[in-house]
């Protein structure tokens, strides 16, 4: 056996037992995350009725091969499917864009507050908005956006300016990002704050001996000392880059905002439920957002190891 | 971790290769006519969604004195989520459920699968259940019956009622003059032209955008559609059975709603409105015009009391505007409604459930649960020689329709016209005037005539899809700004959501329907 070898094998006997605590998770893992994936066969099979035997296992065995039939489908130039990819996209961009650096922000601007009963009054109002439902949120901003009732639209045309529509298609994608925003951002900046907190305060205060001010001191010492956590938090939200946001997306969508609202998770869950059970043809395209997803964070860390010299393996 | 992956994979196929063979497909259960019953046990049933009170409602411990069965109840949720729970169930085969009362729409989609409700056609035709197959219509039971098996129990529409009518604010509308005619409006409008000319004056006096403002759930307004044509959903056509997607008349109601709209006459805020909010605009004087169901009515009555202190009496009622031949139609419902099925997994404790059922359709049980006790929720008026609800309807009746599994079609229409509907005088208003004094006016209904069709192989898997398409797709073209929807694009589109082979599959059954009965 190497030295390395017998050194690991150490570490494995002095501390294997703390190995244990990771079982609960792994059990979760591999019951609720890899033993479903063997359902993507589906994508792979005629159309199934899961009714058909026994258990909806035997139907998806039992159903025949139909090879990438589902994918022809699903990118035959008469599917919506390419437009509804551009709009889960677009709007994920938009979110990534324009929602991302926000709570970082927040963070630094919460950790300046002096006041600390001040500071905690703030983070907790800004977190409350995250466990809202988005039923609720959509509700909410349904009505604050009604086009004849709501009041922001009251608002708008006594100062004589247009409307805000949930309705309108080009609209539409910049609600979402404005949603997201109010309701996520301050939870999203839970974890830089603590990066923040984490930084050791005696660099602050070298750098104000050295007369660093307060953009000196974020440029110099903040943002470097919390890039590690936005590296790998970036990482883990381009990982959700083909997740426009299914709950508050479906909350939302009308008709007419369609064109440009609905995103991949609104067209599997019309597919597969509204509309009859169309379990091979959306598990394609389930198996599609996957993939893609997994090379999106895939590159996701490259990009982060290449750039930020930070990454999450 | 991927080891792991693949050899799950592995295993999968190797199940499929090696032990597939070994699988049956599931057979369709077929409830017993003669098991044992001399134990009785307690009986769950999934309804569609009631109300939050649901869990209190005198119904229950009735249907219970009544059946000899403790029985208890679920609700679905409404909207889509309801698709969902009932998906799952299906999946899973849950065993929660003796029996589901489910639309008809999800009826005839699970229908066609494998066996996803038990066979009831022996226990039907057995002398035991006799009281329950001749309180059901003939058509009834043919809406249910897919392959030559009856798969549910049926329950009817009340009555072949005009849901939906254009509500007037008259009280507004008598302060109008019709620029046409130079007169000041005394009665609601009997054309599209008066119609739009009462709108057009209401804007010009209020300035408001919201002159005729329709809730989410309207696609397409019966009353207008029937002027220009449109006789019913599904209607025929030069012969043959045609929906609004194909409709020749369809691009004529598109360009009624449009120029609604340029005129700044239609509410644009179809979409975000409940109907709530339209009655709320209604009551508050921003619009004259909306569209109400008769069981809505108490709705308006609310909001016209709380914003305007006037009462229902200030509303009146365009059921529908003469066509081109000076007629008045207008869309009729009728059909059966929602079924009551046995799932295949629980076909065991299957002849409880009919036994359960059976008692409830008894015509003297029938009327206790929808109508109540003589003397008590209604007494019989010797002078009309009508039955008329007395005040404790109104307490104990509440929504105990929603109770029914399965419709005795010989006397629910004479008890649910004379008594259920006068229980409540919001409804009764919009009802009688739609369903009874319109008449007398010489208002004729169209019914669908697809409304008793039984599940069909093909087009009950797509009929969801393709109605979804068609309202998406109209309101799109009507509200949106969206210049690529057309009515050929419609068209088009609704097919391919459906495929031809379930269009014409329809039109078959039709056509058999049509020359069986003459």
């Amino acid at each position: 056996m190497t030295t390395k070898g017998k050194t690991q094998n150490g570490k494995f006997k002095r501390y294997g037992n703390l190995l244990l605590l990771t079982l609960p998770a792994v059990i979760l893992a591999f019951v609720f995350c890899y033993i479903p994936m063997s359902g993507l066969i589906m994508a792979f099979k005629e159309e199934i009725d899961l009714t058909e035997y026994d258990t909806a296992v035997q139907s998806i065995i039992m159903t025949p091969w139909s090879g990438f039939a589902q994918f022809e489908k699903l990118f035959a130039a008469d599917s919506d499917f390419m437009r509804i990819l551009g709009n889960t996209l677009y709007i994920s961009v938009l979110k990534i864009l324009l929602v991302f650096p926000i709570p970082i922000l927040l963070a630094i601007m919460i950790t300046e507050v002096q006041s600390r009963p001040a500071s905690k009054a703030i983070q907790s109002i800004i977190y409350l908005p995250h466990f809202l439902s988005w039923a609720i949120v959509a509700s909410v901003f349904e009505t604050f956006m009604h086009p004849n009732v709501g009041a922001l639209n009251t608002m708008l045309h006594a100062m004589g300016l247009g409307t805000v529509n949930l309705s309108d298609a080009k609209q539409f994608p910049w609600l979402m990002v404005l949603t997201t925003a109010w309701k996520d951002i301050g939870w999203s900046a839970v974890a830089y704050i603590s990066a923040v907190l984490a930084i050791d305060q005696e660099q602050f205060e070298a750098a104000r001996i050295d007369g660093a001010g307060k953009v000196k001191q974020i440029f110099y010492i903040t943002l470097p000392g919390i890039a590690g956590t936005v590296a790998v938090l970036f990482i883990m939200r381009i990982g959700y880059l083909m997740d426009a946001g299914f709950e508050q997306i479906y909350a939302m969508l009308t008709p007419t905002a369609e064109s440009t609202g609905e995103i991949i998770g609104t067209y599997i869950y019309k597919l597969a439920i509204k509309n009859g059970g169309s379990y091979a043809l959306t598990t394609a395209a389930g198996l599609f957002n996957s993939v893609v997803g997994l090379i999106l964070v895939v590159g996701g860390n490259l990009f982060c190891k290449k750039v930020f010299k930070r990454s999450i393996w | 971790m991927k080891k792991i992956l693949i050899f799950m994979i592995c295993a999968l196929f190797a199940i499929g290769t090696f032990s597939g063979c070994n699988f049956k497909k599931t057979e369709r259960a077929k409830v017993d006519p003669d098991a044992d019953v001399s134990q009785k046990i307690d009986l769950k049933i999934l309804l569609p969604y009631v109300s939050d009170s649901m869990q209190s409602n005198k119904a229950i411990p009735l249907i219970n004195e009544i059946t000899g069965y403790n029985t208890s109840y679920d609700q679905l949720p409404t909207g889509s989520a309801a698709e969902t729970n009932i998906n799952n169930l299906f999946v899973d085969k849950d065993k929660t459920y003796n029996a589901l009362k489910l639309t008809k729409n999800q009826f005839n989609r699970y229908a066609v699968k494998a066996a996803a409700f038990a066979d009831l056609t022996d226990v039907l035709a057995s002398p035991k259940f006799s009281v329950m197959k001749e309180a059901i219509s003939p058509e009834a039971w043919e809406a249910v019956t897919f392959d030559g098996k009856i798969l549910g129990i049926p329950d009817s529409a009340s009555n072949n009622n005009i849901d939906k009518s254009i509500i007037i604010r008259k009280d507004l509308m008598y302060k109008l003059v019709n620029e046409r005619t130079g007169q000041p409006f005394t009665e609601v409008p009997d054309t599209l032209e008066d119609f739009v000319e009462l709108l057009k004056a209401f804007k010009k006096s209020t300035g408001s955008n919201t002159a005729f403002s329709l809730p989410s759930n309207i696609y397409v307004v019966g009353p207008i559609a029937a002027a220009l044509g449109i006789e019913q959903e599904w209607s025929e056509v030069n012969g043959q059975l045609t929906y609004l997607a194909e409709h020749p008349e369809l691009q004529k109601y598109v360009d009624f709603m449009k120029q609604l709209r340029s005129e700044g006459l239609l509410d644009m805020a179809m979409q975000s409105n409940s109907f709530q909010t339209c009655a709320q605009n209604f009551a508050q004087g921003k619009s004259i015009a909306t569209l109400s169901n008769f069981w809505e009515m108490a709705t308006v009555d609310a909001q016209l009391e709380a914003y305007s202190k006037v009462t229902a009496d200030c509303v009146d009622f365009a059921y529908a505007f003469e066509n081109e031949d000076g007629e008045k139609l207008t869309w009729q419902s009728s059909g059966v409604t929602y079924v009551t099925v046995i799932p295949n997994w629980m076909a065991e404790t299957g002849t409880h459930v009919m036994y359960y059922i059976q008692e409830k359709l008894r015509e003297e049980n029938f009327v206790r649960i929808v109508a109540g006790d003589l003397g008590t929720h209604y007494k019989y008026n010797s002078l009309t020689k009508e039955y008329e609800p007395l005040s404790a309807f109104a307490e104990d009746k509440t929504s105990s329709d929603h109770f029914l599994t399965g419709t005795n079609d010989n006397i629910y229409n004479k008890y649910w016209t004379q008594i259920v509907i006068k229980g409540n005088d919001n409804y009764y208003m919009q009802w009688k005037a739609t369903n009874t004094d319109a008449f007398a006016d010489g208002l004729k209904g169209v019914l669908n005539p697809v409304s008793f069709a039984p599940a069909l192989e093909t087009y009950s898997s797509h009929a969801a899809g393709m109605e979804d398409y068609f309202n998406a797709e109209i309101t799109k073209m009507i509200y949106g700004s969206d210049a690529s929807v057309t009515v050929d694009s419609i068209k088009a589109g609704w097919i391919a959501a459906g495929t031809q082979e379930s269009i014409d599959e329809i039109r078959a059954w039709y056509n058999k329907t049509k020359e069986v009965n003459g």
